[in-house]
């Protein structure tokens, strides 16, 4: 076995693979994305210089890969909907509940859907800071923007959320019956 | 009453609650597929130079088979006569101390020693009649760095039902998390067997954890149930985290008949200094436990000087060259190491040396206890 992927993986491999659970909100995409993770991460190993952490090095690979897992999504969403002329409500069903969100209370679970609602900067910024508690400089690091830019994209993602967690909460029930378990 | 609003620090406490998902494939089989797809994109690149490891490979395996195809002769002869030796039923009698007399260098050791060139990873594994945890010491490759690996490659050669022990109960698991602070994450499956048993066996599995960690220093045990945080076992209930006390302990011999190997086995209960623990050891046991130290040896007095104890013998004690009398002292300076010794000294007794250790000089505290197989030596 490779001992720069042995490494890695004993010292990141589950943090990256949250993170991307997080950013796609699906277990087998998220192991397919940790897959592209290690190829461009073992591509360029060489020529990580140490400027950054490696940490933040690592999640900077894995933000790229999500953001590239996004827009081939989207093109490839809007090549079916062209082609079958569906709505597109029925693609904004919410995804399925996996096992490990559907034990936990109400409230986080009414937060895991809500997320969806964030924009994709906003919601690196609250994957890497609440649920990887990277620190501010760590995930300016990460993403390549300066702190200001942090701080003021978390301080509207939370807003954001809050706002749609509570819209969702007093349209009541939460379409509870509706979710369903992975 | 659900609430409808929530503050900033609201906010930020129901994200840190979100689950921590964990990745459930093993390393092994992302490697597996991750080097499928590097070898798909790179072949030309790697064509070559795979070429050239593979012949490397080829020789190194076709010079050293023979190196070790000698060697193997050379370790049967003596592992058979160590095998001998410490299946015999103990206390000795007299035809049976001749014949340990007879073969005195081969007393097999009970304990790793700290000089071992070698890693361990230390199991606790029920015994036959899941009454007692009992730690055993296996060797794993030095290059093996993380501890996670250790444990991986060690689960493999366990062999209990020929050493007499029940199955381990941490086989299925796996070890996730591993962090320097003494914190470490396992995966449980969630058909393990404990899901479907009793309490005793919920306590056997995890004092066999507390057991097992405790040698690598671990610290603080967290549980993952097929991607769910913690474990709920049906009598002891939710568990997100188990505590692994640093304890002290004195130790006992282990022996569950004849035909089975010698064990050290850890006391269940932790004792305020080493004189108390060293007292408890020569008590009257049920079997298959046995006295560590036997009737007719007598500790006079025990010195503790900073991180070094020195433990004298009476001089009416009868030290002799024996099984027995070997696995005494190795019970001891396990014992010490319990209390965070680094060293001890044995004195009196009349006697200059037992098995490999001098009297009156400092022996550095062990390793672990129990090496298996009993042919492998650090």
């Amino acid at each position: 076995m490779d001992t720069v992927f042995e490494e890695l993986y004993e010292k990141y491999h589950q943090d990256i693979f949250n993170f991307l659970f997080y950013m796609v909100k699906n277990r087998e995409q998220a192991e397919d994305l940790v897959q592209e993770v290690y190829i461009k991460v073992l591509r360029s190993y060489k020529n990580f210089e140490g400027k950054s952490s490696e940490k933040t090095w690592l999640f900077s690979i894995a933000k790229h890969v999500a953001i590239d897992f996004f827009r081939k999504q989207k093109s490839w969403r809007t090549k079916i909907i062209e082609k079958f002329d569906w709505g597109t409500r029925q693609l904004q069903d919410p995804a399925p509940l996996p096992e490990e969100m559907a034990i936990q209370n109400e409230d986080v679970q009414l937060m895991y859907r809500c997320l969806d609602k964030c924009t994709m900067d906003q919601r690196l910024v609250i994957v890497l800071r609440f649920i990887q508690s990277l620190s501010i400089a760590e995930t300016a690091e990460a993403l390549g923007w300066t702190e200001s830019k942090v701080k003021t994209t978390q301080h509207r993602a939370l807003k954001v959320l809050k706002a749609e967690m509570e819209a969702e909460a007093a349209k009541g029930g939460m379409r509870r019956e509706k979710i369903r378990v992975e | 009453m659900r609430r409808f609003e929530w503050n900033e620090e609201q906010m930020e406490q129901l994200l840190q609650q979100m689950p921590y998902v964990i990745d459930e494939r093993s390393k092994e089989a992302v490697y597996e597929r991750l080097s499928a797809k590097l070898q798909k994109k790179r072949i030309k690149v790697w064509w070559i130079p795979s070429m050239a490891s593979a012949a490397a490979l080829l020789l190194f395996i076709v010079l050293s088979s023979s190196f070790i195809s000698r060697h193997e002769v050379e370790e049967k002869t003596s592992e058979s006569a160590k095998d001998r030796a410490i299946v015999m039923e103990m206390p000795a009698s007299e035809r049976e101390e001749k014949a340990f007399s007879e073969q005195s260098a081969v007393i097999p050791s009970r304990v790793v020693s700290s000089t071992s060139r070698q890693n361990v990873v230390v199991f606790g594994i029920p015994d036959l009649h899941a009454q007692h945890i009992i730690p055993v010491s296996i060797f794993v490759d030095k290059d093996k760095k993380s501890y996670s690996e250790q444990f991986e490659q060690a689960k493999t050669v366990l062999k209990e039902a020929e050493w007499g022990l029940s199955e381990s109960l941490l086989d299925p698991l796996t070890i996730v998390q591993f962090n320097e602070n003494g914190r470490l994450t396992v995966r449980i499956p969630g058909n393990h067997s404990v899901f479907r048993s009793g309490t005793a066996d919920e306590v056997m599995f995890l004092e066999s954890m507390k057991e097992t960690f405790r040698w690598a220093r671990i610290k603080e045990v967290a549980f993952s149930t097929d991607g769910k945080k913690g474990i709920t076992l049906s009598h002891t209930g939710w568990l997100d985290l188990l505590t692994v006390d640093q304890t002290s302990r004195g130790y006992f011999l282990y022996q569950l008949d004849a035909a089975h190997p010698v064990f050290l086995i850890p006391t269940n209960e932790s004792f305020a200094n080493i004189q108390s623990a060293l007292n408890k050891m020569d008590d009257p046991v049920d079997s298959p436990l046995r006295p560590a130290i036997p009737k007719n040896v007598k500790i006079e007095a025990v010195y503790v000087n900073g991180d070094e104890v020195t433990v004298r013998f009476s001089n009416t004690s009868q030290l002799e060259n024996i099984p027995e009398i070997l696995w005494m002292l190795e019970a001891i300076l396990l014992t010490a190491k319990e209390f965070g010794f680094k060293s001890v000294m044995f004195t009196g007794g009349n006697v200059e040396q037992i098995g490999p250790y001098m009297f009156n000089g400092k022996i550095s505290v062990p390793l672990a206890p129990n090496p298996m197989p009993l042919n492998e030596e650090g």
